[in-house]
C-alpha cells in the first residue's frame, strides 16, 4: 500500500494541489476582467491593477519584515510568500472586481492593504485566515468610504440606481425591470461593480470552474437556488411577476459571490452537508438584508457573517455519514420553515 | 545609585509596574473594555472617560481600604457597589454642571462607570486587603493604566476617522476619512492590534496559548 503525503487541500483526487485551483480561479476571472476594461476603459484597469497590487506589495512587505525580526537575511523570493500559487492575486482581483468603477484609486489601495493584513496575514497567512479576505477589503471599503461609491450608468443616464437600488426604495418597485432581461444577462451597459453586471460570464467561469472540479459546485448551487427558492415566495405572496425573482438571481453580486466568494476552499465548511448549510445560510442572510436592511445588497456581509459560523456546522459526524433519511428531512423542514417566515414578514413589512 | 536599583523591589515601584504595564487594566487583564470601545473615537472623550475613571478607582479604594475592618464579608459586594455607585453620581453631576459638552458626548457611558469591572476588580482584589497608602498608589496607577490605552486609541482612531486630533486638524482635507473608525467596529480594530503589540513588547502572553 501506498501512502501520500502531502498539504491541504485533501480532496479525493490525485491531482488537486493550490496552485491549479488558483490558477484555474484566475483563468475563470479572467474573462470578466477583459470585460471590465471593455465596458469601463482603462479606469477599470487602473483599479484591478491598485487592487491586486496593494495586496501583493503589503503581504511581500510583512514577511519580509517577519523574516528580519527571526533573523533570517534576506531573500527576494520568500518561502511564506504566496505570489507563486496564484493565492493573493486571485484574493486581489477579485476584491477589484467587487468595487465601482469610479471609486478612487486611494480608496482602493488602503482597502486591499487593510484587508489583507487584518483578514489574512495576522492569522498566520495562507490557509489559517478564518474571513474571505476579499469580502473583508470590500466590506471595509464599504463601511469607511460609503459616500465614495458611485456606479456610471451607459444604458439610461436618468435611471442613476442599479437594480436593487430601486428594489431597496420600495420593496416590489417594477421600476427594476427596466433593464431587461437581456441586459440583466449579458451586463452590457449595466451600472454595477466592475466584474458583478456580466450573468453570462460569470456562468461560463463557474462551468469552467466546475469542469475542472475546482470548486465545489454544491455552494453556489444551494446558494443561488436559496435566493430564488425565497423570492418565488415572495412572488407568489406579494402576487408580482416573474420579473421578482429573476432580477433577485440576476442583479447585484449574487452569482458572482456565490461563485467565486462562497467557494472559498480555506473560509468554507469541509464537510458535503455542512457546506449546504452554509449557503443556505448564505442565501438566507443575503435575501433578508436586501429585503429589510439599509443596504441594497448583502451578499459580502453574508459571507462574513457565515464564515463566523464554519465551526459550528462543520459538524465532525457528518464527515462520512452524508445524507441519511433524517438530515435530509430535517434540513428539508428548515427550508420550508424559512419560506414561510419570509412569506410572513414580507407580508407584515411590506 | 544604588538606591536606585534597590528601588526595583519595593512595593511602590510593583505597585506602580502592576497597574501601568504588568497588569495593565485593558491590554492584560482586558477589563473594561466596553468603554475603551464606545467613547474612544475622540481624543478628548477619553481623556475625559479616563479622569472620570481614575477618580472613581482612587475614591472607592480609598474608602474601601479605611472600612476594610468594618465590612462583613457576606455583604461586601454590596458596600463596594453602594460606594463605587455614589462616586460615579457625583462625577456625572460634577461633568453634567461644568463641562456639558463633553457629558452630552459621553452619554450614557458616564453612568455606566459603575459597571466597569476596574473598579469593582481593584477594590475587591486590592483594597480590602491593602492600608490606605498603597490603595492610593494602586487607583492612581490603575487609572492612569487606563486613561492611556484609551488616549492612544482614541488617537488613532480620530486621526482617521475625523483627521484631526483634540479638534485640531492634522490630516489635509483630501484624506480620505475613514467612517468605519469613527464606529465601534474601528475601535476592534485598534484596540485588537494594540493589545497585540504591546503584549508583544512586554511579552506577556496567555499561559495557554503557548501550552
Amino acid at each position: 500500500m501506498e501512502f501520500v503525503t502531502k498539504n491541504s487541500p485533501h480532496l479525493r483526487r490525485p491531482n488537486a494541489n493550490v496552485v491549479r485551483m488558483m490558477r484555474d480561479v484566475a483563468i475563470a476571472l479572467s474573462p470578466l476582467v477583459i470585460f471590465a476594461i471593455h465596458q469601463h476603459g482603462l479606469s477599470a484597469l487602473w483599479i484591478l491593477l491598485v487592487s491586486v497590487v496593494s495586496m501583493v506589495a503589503t503581504e511581500y512587505i510583512y514577511y519580509q519584515i517577519i523574516d528580519k525580526l527571526n533573523g533570517e537575511k534576506f531573500t527576494l523570493n520568500n518561502k511564506s510568500f504566496t505570489v507563486y500559487n496564484f493565492s493573493v492575486v486571485v484574493s486581489g482581483l477579485i476584491y477589484g472586481l467587487t468595487l465601482p468603477d469610479q471609486i478612487p484609486l486611494v480608496i482602493v489601495a488602503i482597502g486591499g492593504i487593510i484587508g489583507v493584513f487584518l483578514a489574512k496575514l495576522i492569522f498566520g497567512g495562507m490557509g489559517q485566515n478564518i474571513f474571505n479576505i476579499a469580502a473583508f477589503a470590500r466590506v471595509f471599503v464599504v463601511l469607511s468610504f460609503g459616500t465614495a461609491l458611485a456606479y456610471t450608468n451607459h444604458v439610461d443616464a436618468d435611471l442613476g440606481a442599479t437594480a436593487l437600488g430601486v428594489l431597496n426604495q420600495d420593496m416590489l418597485n417594477e421600476n427594476a425591470t427596466n433593464y431587461g432581461f437581456w441586459t440583466m444577462f449579458s451586463g452590457i451597459g449595466l451600472p454595477g461593480s466592475l466584474g458583478e453586471t456580466s450573468a453570462l460570464l460569470i456562468l461560463a467561469g463557474g462551468l469552467y470552474l466546475f469542469m475542472r472540479k475546482s470548486f465545489d459546485v454544491f455552494v453556489p448551487l444551494t446558494y443561488v437556488g436559496t435566493v430564488f427558492i425565497l423570492s418565488l415566495a415572495v412572488m407568489f405572496t406579494q402576487d408580482v411577476g416573474f420579473w421578482y425573482p429573476a432580477t433577485h438571481v440576476l442583479a447585484g453580486g449574487l452569482l458572482f459571490g456565490a461563485v467565486f466568494m462562497a467557494t472559498d476552499p480555506i473560509t468554507i465548511p469541509t464537510t458535503r452537508p455542512g457546506r449546504i448549510y452554509f449557503a443556505f445560510g448564505l442565501g438566507v442572510i443575503t435575501f433578508i438584508i436586501r429585503l429589510f436592511g439599509n443596504l441594497p445588497e448583502g451578499v459580502v456581509f453574508a459571507i462574513l457573517i457565515m464564515n463566523m459560523f464554519v465551526p459550528a456546522i462543520d459538524y465532525h459526524k457528518w464527515a462520512t455519514n452524508k445524507f441519511t433519511l433524517k438530515n435530509v428531512s430535517i434540513f428539508t423542514a428548515i427550508v420550508i420553515i424559512t419560506v414561510v417566515l419570509t412569506a410572513v414578514g414580507v407580508h407584515y413589512a411590506g | 545609585m544604588k538606591k536606585l536599583i534597590r528601588m526595583r523591589y519595593t512595593k511602590w515601584f510593583n505597585i506602580s509596574r502592576d497597574g501601568l504595564s504588568r497588569n495593565n487594566p485593558i491590554v492584560i487583564s482586558v477589563l473594561g473594555i466596553c468603554s475603551a470601545l464606545a467613547i474612544t473615537n475622540r481624543v478628548d472623550n477619553a481623556l475625559a472617560m479616563g479622569a472620570a475613571v481614575t477618580f472613581v478607582i482612587i475614591g472607592s479604594s480609598l474608602i474601601i481600604s479605611m472600612i476594610r475592618n468594618f465590612i462583613p464579608t457576606r455583604v461586601r459586594m454590596i458596600t463596594y457597589m453602594v460606594v463605587i455607585a455614589g462616586l460615579v453620581i457625583i462625577v456625572q453631576f460634577m461633568l453634567q454642571a461644568f463641562f456639558p459638552d463633553l457629558y452630552s458626548a459621553l452619554g450614557a457611558y458616564v453612568g455606566l462607570i459603575i459597571t466597569n469591572c476596574i473598579v469593582m476588580g481593584r477594590s475587591e482584589a486590592f483594597a480590602a486587603k491593602n492600608p490606605v497608602k498603597f490603595t492610593f498608589f494602586d487607583g492612581l496607577a490603575n487609572g492612569i493604566g487606563y486613561t492611556y490605552v484609551l488616549v492612544l486609541i482614541a488617537i488613532v482612531r480620530e486621526i482617521l476617522a475625523f483627521g484631526t486630533v483634540l479638534n485640531y486638524q492634522i490630516l489635509p482635507d483630501t484624506f480620505p476619512t475613514w467612517q468605519v473608525m469613527a464606529i465601534a467596529p474601528g475601535g476592534f480594530f485598534v484596540l485588537g492590534l494594540l493589545i497585540w503589540v504591546m503584549r508583544d513588547l512586554t511579552k506577556n502572553y496567555d499561559e495557554e496559548a503557548t501550552a
